[in-house]
């Protein structure tokens, strides 16, 4: 892996693309109350009676938006990583447009980023196994 | 020529200067122009550089990158006229993508094709506008009016008939002005799923553009009904955008471009919504026949 440094410039970017979607879902999650919407339901669930992988990322981001972090993570424990990481993408973009910081970037050789590509597809099926666990021994 | 990566110090090969990617970290990279120089130095530039000025690149008239790459008609605008460059790229977009997607320069700043959508857009908000004043959104609110004896039928079709312009009006109106953050979420989940699959190789800038470049059909999305299929083949212009800027095969683009709404119809809300507008928008049609 080679570990390269972003040059020191105010450039909107990915990293600041990334924390922009990171802030507007957090801040849809804290003021908008999505779950009690009508239309939000898991129709594969509904019909079947098993959770699809995303089941528990509503109740998940609204945990993490309200400091509830234990619900978080036993909702949709990926899910609840995946926003605590957009909101950690959200401040490091707040805090490199404003001082114009070089931030570090990893750039991983091929196998590195096979291998890299496998512990998603992983951690995926982890979560999801988890999240059908919870739902089938009636826990939520 | 013979260029120098500053981030990873390695020394490649390039015929031309101006930004571009180095073939061994990846990274952006601006490549000094060479004594008597040629004309794509600071092409993208800085944060600023070619941002809705639609002036070529400095040094000289612009011309291919190796590969057939160019500048689009729409970035070229202050040569061609600010109205034929707009028409030319909508044009190369919907009728010949695969072309067109192909010899878009991943390098210049995203936010021209940014400021291209948007006009698009607004484009589709205006011709929106007089058939959401015909009530043509009355899907989204009760069929079964509540009766009032202080009200005749008539004065309250008409109150409803101002309601439901004002209630389709209003996020359409929105939408205008959000849509510059939309379309940065919307291209930012695209790249990141780029990413994780390993078809982002030509940047975030890259993956915007054709994000910004494939919304040419939404034209066409103000007509009830034919919105979906503008919809549908938006996504279709999405995946000859990612094949041809960042330079994947074609699933790698499908699935950049097809994930992030697959996981949302799996939440059902997409679905949910989409099918919702659809019954909505074939009843409302034919109720405002009726009503108004």
């Amino acid at each position: 892996m080679t570990l390269t440094w972003t040059p020191r410039e105010r450039r909107f970017g990915f990293l600041h693309a990334l924390g922009l979607t990171g802030l507007s879902g957090l801040l849809v999650a804290r003021f908008v109350p999505v779950a009690r919407l009508p239309i939000w339901h898991c129709v594969f669930r509904e019909h079947t009676g098993w959770p699809c992988p995303g089941c528990g990322l509503t109740r998940a981001a609204d945990g993490l938006v309200h400091g509830r972090f234990g619900f978080a993570f036993a909702s949709n424990p990926l899910g609840a990583l995946a926003g605590c990481l957009f909101a950690f993408a959200a401040v490091v973009a707040v805090a490199q447009y404003a001082f114009r910081l070089s931030l570090p970037m990893p750039v991983p050789s091929a196998r590195e980023a096979r291998l890299g590509r496998m512990g998603l597809v992983m951690a995926l099926v982890a979560n999801y196994a988890f999240v059908i666990v919870q739902t089938r021994a009636g826990l939520r | 020529m013979e260029a120098r990566c500053p981030r990873c110090s390695n020394v490649f090969t390039t015929d031309r200067s101006g930004i571009q990617f180095c073939p061994h970290c990846g990274q952006q990279i601006d490549v000094p122009v060479p004594p008597g120089g040629g004309w794509g130095a600071g092409a993208a530039g800085g944060s600023g550089a070619g941002r809705f000025s639609g002036e070529p690149p400095p040094g000289g008239t612009p011309g291919a990158l190796p590969g057939g790459r160019d500048l689009t008609p729409w970035e070229r605008r202050r040569e061609v006229g600010v109205v034929k460059g707009f028409f030319e790229t909508w044009k190369l977009t919907i009728a010949s993508p695969q072309t067109f997607f192909r010899t878009v320069r991943p390098d210049v700043p995203w936010t021209e094709a940014l400021f291209w959508a948007w006009i698009i857009h607004a484009i589709n908000v205006v011709l929106s506008l007089p058939l959401l004043g015909l009530g043509l959104s009355t899907l989204m609110l009760p069929q079964n009016l509540p009766s009032n004896p202080n009200v005749s039928p008539e004065q309250m079709a008409a109150v409803m008939k101002v309601v439901t312009a004002a209630f389709g009006i209003g996020p359409v109106l929105g939408s205008l002005i959000l849509y510059p953050l939309l379309a940065i979420i919307g291209a930012a989940v695209m790249h990141l799923v780029a990413m994780i699959i390993g078809a982002g190789k030509n940047g975030w800038g890259a993956t915007m553009r054709a994000y910004c470049y494939a919304s040419g059909p939404y034209v066409f999305s103000f007509i009830p009904c034919v919105g979906l299929l503008a919809w549908i083949y938006a996504l279709v212009l999405r995946i000859f955008g990612m094949m041809g800027i960042q330079e994947t095969d074609g699933f790698k683009a499908t699935v950049s471009v097809l994930l992030p709404w697959v996981l949302l119809c799996c939440c059902g809300a997409a679905a949910a919504l989409g099918f919702g507008s659809l019954i909505a928008g074939l009843a409302g049609a034919g109720s405002g026949s009726r009503s108004f």
